[in-house]
């Protein structure tokens, strides 16, 4: 499909022991909004790492393709692959302190790469830095400009992460966990920026994200990733609307609970995203699953819903 | 944020200072030669003639503890520096390269760190002969193991942080990676190991002098001074004093200094 801006193709990612990605494809279409979903453990950071070059020790891809504006990434090496990926997508990373580098000023490390690929003067640069600054409701862009990050709060940096992958207007943001690790001010005010964001620039975007209410409110299709797999992937309506798989219920259940009345009792989602055996065909969801069958243990197929809904379930 | 000029930067400041301050005046200017006796004046209290009175041989102690002074700050000095720069290197070798060589750079760091020091002084004083030299090369030894393994440790944690993944994924050469984004966030921390490092090299050089395998007489050293005054304890316990109170204030001074140092650097470890 031309109009796809990325396209991952049946990536497996394996560790020294066992299969990380099983089997993991999606895509994002120019100006399409879509999340990827999940609990800590799914392998979504993984699948954002492995596009970005960017896995851990250890990690190697055993197969699979991951196509960006027609290129395959995974075969391109140094300033080839460094040209493509850095100058033609943006990436927020986690909400942690240790995603900036502690001694360059957030000025520095906003306006380095943008010099580079516009070789323009560190005084262009700064403006508009600091005009982005001021579209991300930052204000006092000047200290911000020359403080390291250390001095700044959680929410400042989440913001200044988010103004690194746009400074330089790639048409295409990639966010790790825009949201987590925020108070619940911040936190609202964050997801308010990315629908401005969305709005005002119609950018193709790739959340991951495991804040459902966040991303009903912000994407157009939604992929369910569960040990590994996508188990279901459809506009974002059908997913929350008519949820098919057993999981995305439960997690939509789960996202609800801030709706629900004090006495009633929490659907908890019991027991752990299982580590192993994540590339056996069978369901993986089995042993946490409430409406399990005979079916179940057989390996299962990707079935179609609809032209846009599939999911991975025999239910 | 905290105070970046804290109580014990100051006061580290000033009596590693004072330590340095004496140390620079011995090279010009020392009221007395420190190693003429004058067998008539022996074990006299502080006076205006010699202000911290004088030893066994009436040799002058405050020259003396001038001299032993620039001794253990250069000897405290070279060995850490030496010792560190070996540490950080070891340990930054040890975190980029592969499993193998990690193990046995590790395992080789082990060795030094089970090797006592008293010992490896010993030894080094048999091969080299005895004298300042030895007693550097064994503390220099000594350091290795606490600096290579505190950059490893940091090194692989900042290793795992993303703005180093991504400067790795951003194809950064090698070497403008380690000066430029491994090594830079971890100096704050070296440079408090640093400074307090001088103070235990300082500290061990005093103890092989105590037992004579340090520098040698004439020549005077901290360690040799306490060492020669033990003699006397009973009978003139101010001869220990000098040479006691300067050591005390030179280790202050420099663990005052690498707390001070560390407290700077605080809110910047992130």
């Amino acid at each position: 499909m031309p109009d796809n801006i990325l396209t991952i193709d049946n990536l497996y990612v394996e560790d020294t022991s066992t299969a990380i990605l099983a089997g993991v494809s999606l895509c994002v279409r120019k100006g399409e909004r879509v999340a990827l979903v999940g609990e800590s453990g799914c392998g979504k950071t993984m699948t954002l790492r492995t596009l970005l070059h960017m896995l851990p020790e250890d990690v190697r891809i055993r197969s699979g393709s991951i196509l960006f504006k027609g290129t395959d990434v995974l075969s391109l090496k140094g300033r080839k692959r460094r040209d493509l990926l850095y100058r033609q997508l943006g990436f927020a990373g986690q909400n942690t302190s240790e995603n900036l580098h502690p001694l360059l000023k957030v000025g520095r490390q906003l306006t380095d790469f943008y010099r580079e690929i516009r070789k323009c003067s560190r005084a262009e640069a700064l403006e508009r830095a600091e005009k982005l600054l001021v579209s991300l409701s930052l204000d006092d862009t000047s200290r911000i400009l020359s403080s390291y990050p250390g001095e700044l709060s959680g929410g400042m940096r989440q913001r200044v992460s988010i103004a690194i992958a746009l400074m330089n207007e790639t048409g295409f943001l990639i966010a790790d966990e825009p949201t987590s690790a925020l108070d619940a001010a911040v936190r609202v005010q964050i997801e308010d920026l990315y629908l401005k964001i969305a709005q005002e620039t119609h950018m193709a975007m790739l959340l991951v994200s495991h804040d459902l209410s966040f991303v009903r409110k912000l994407a157009d299709r939604v992929y369910v990733m569960y040990a590994g797999k996508i188990v279901e992937e459809g506009l974002a309506g059908e997913i929350f609307s008519s949820p098919c798989h057993p999981y995305t219920k439960a997690l939509i259940a789960l996202s609800d609970i801030r709706n629900k009345s004090r006495d009633e009792d929490l659907d908890e989602l019991g027991g752990y995203v299982p580590r192993d055996g994540r590339d056996d065909p069978r369901c993986a969801f089995l042993s946490r699953c409430a409406s399990s069958c005979a079916e179940c243990t057989k390996p299962l197929e990707y079935r179609k819903l609809s032209r846009t809904h599939y999911v991975r379930c025999v239910l | 944020m905290r105070k970046r000029f804290s109580f014990s930067l100051i006061a580290g400041i000033v009596l590693t200072g004072l330590i340095v301050l004496l140390s620079l005046i011995s090279v010009f200017y020392t009221p007395y030669d420190g190693e003429a006796m004058d067998l008539m004046n022996r074990f006299s209290l502080p006076s205006a003639e010699h202000l911290l009175g004088t030893d066994h041989f009436g040799r002058d102690i405050l020259s003396r503890v001038m001299d032993a002074c620039r001794r253990a700050l250069s000897g405290g000095l070279l060995s850490v520096t030496l010792g560190s720069l070996l540490g950080i290197m070891l340990g930054l070798a040890a975190s980029l390269s592969g499993r193998k060589t990690r193990e046995l750079l590790m395992r080789f760091t082990d060795a030094l760190a089970a090797f006592p020091t008293i010992l490896m002084a010993l030894m080094l004083a048999a091969a080299l002969g005895r004298g300042l030299l030895p007693s550097v090369a064994a503390i220099c030894i000594y350091m290795i193991p606490s600096f290579s393994r505190l950059t490893l440790s940091m090194a692989d944690e900042a290793r795992s942080r993303l703005y180093i993944k991504a400067a790795v994924s951003y194809n950064v050469p090698a070497r403008r990676l380690i000066l430029f984004h491994l090594l830079p966030p971890l100096l704050s921390r070296l440079l408090t190991q640093l400074t307090s490092s001088i103070g235990s090299a300082v500290l061990l050089e005093s103890s092989l002098s105590f037992l004579g395998l340090g520098i040698q007489p004439p020549s005077s050293s901290l360690g040799m001074m306490l060492s020669e005054a033990r003699n006397y304890i009973l009978t003139h316990p101010y001869q220990a004093v000098p040479s006691g109170v300067v050591l005390m204030i030179m280790l202050l001074g420099f663990n005052l200094l690498g707390d001070g140092i560390n407290n700077m650097f605080g809110d910047r470890h992130a």
